[in-house]
């Protein structure tokens, strides 16, 4: 697994949950940024994502991604990875 | 009669390339917050995976001001499906120490692009819950 610093997306309620926009990843409890903190709204988080979904400088590798869930119209396309 | 298989018998499931994926959360002293993904897991293409267990826990750490409800639930979500809840823990309790705990084994099969998530929500003022969620899959060779 590999830690990175990821955006949050997502506006908290049950059909828009706060999330990460990867495939596969667990969050880091305690790592939690907040564009709102009173308000408990995330704006980032650190996850762990699997190290064969990361490039060189451990962030999210486009190619890598879209290999592995291939023929998955939610994770193979040419945005997959920009929103994090 | 003598039946065979001219390249040898397919291997077991848990025979083809196996691997352990394991799917976590725990925090602890966690304040209240509204719906957050905390972890998800999508097999992979050429990969079928066997899911053998969730186990989700909640505990009351610190008294609230005013208690909401509190729940950790994993979805389960189809390779080009609409999600759906699987397993939900919930309690809506200032007491501390109140518990909640859900756990399935040996829920089934899934397929290449279908997706497990774990998720925690508080709606209580203050206050702080123990959560502690875990999905175990075996992923193989599809």
């Amino acid at each position: 697994m590999t830690r990175l610093k990821a955006k949050v997306v997502g506006s908290g309620n049950q059909e828009d949950l706060f999330r990460v926009n990867l495939p596969t990843y667990t969050m880091v409890p305690g790592t939690e940024e907040y564009a709102d903190a009173e308000k408990k709204v995330l704006k980032a988080v650190d996850v762990e994502v699997p190290a064969d979904e990361v490039d060189a400088q451990g962030r999210p590798d486009k190619a890598k991604i879209r290999a592995k869930y291939k023929g998955q119209p939610r994770w193979d396309h040419d945005k997959v990875g920009d929103d994090i | 009669m003598r039946v065979g298989f001219p390249g040898g018998p397919r291997l077991e499931w848990y025979d083809r390339n196996p691997q352990i994926v394991w799917t976590i959360y725990h925090g602890i002293g966690i304040a209240p917050h509204t719906s957050t993904q905390r972890a998800s897991y999508t097999v992979p293409i050429g990969k079928k995976a066997c899911l053998e267990f969730i186990s989700l826990f909640i505990n009351r750490t610190t008294a609230p001001t005013t208690s909401g409800q509190v729940r950790s639930m994993a979805t389960y979500t189809p390779s080009g499906g609409s999600i759906g809840w699987a397993l939900i823990a919930a309690f809506n309790s200032a007491t501390v120490d109140f518990t909640d705990k859900a756990n399935v084994g040996h829920a089934g099969a899934l397929q290449a692009g279908d997706n497990l998530s774990i998720y925690t929500a508080d709606a209580s003022t203050g206050g702080t819950c123990e959560y502690r969620e875990n999905i175990k899959v075996t992923e193989f060779d599809a």
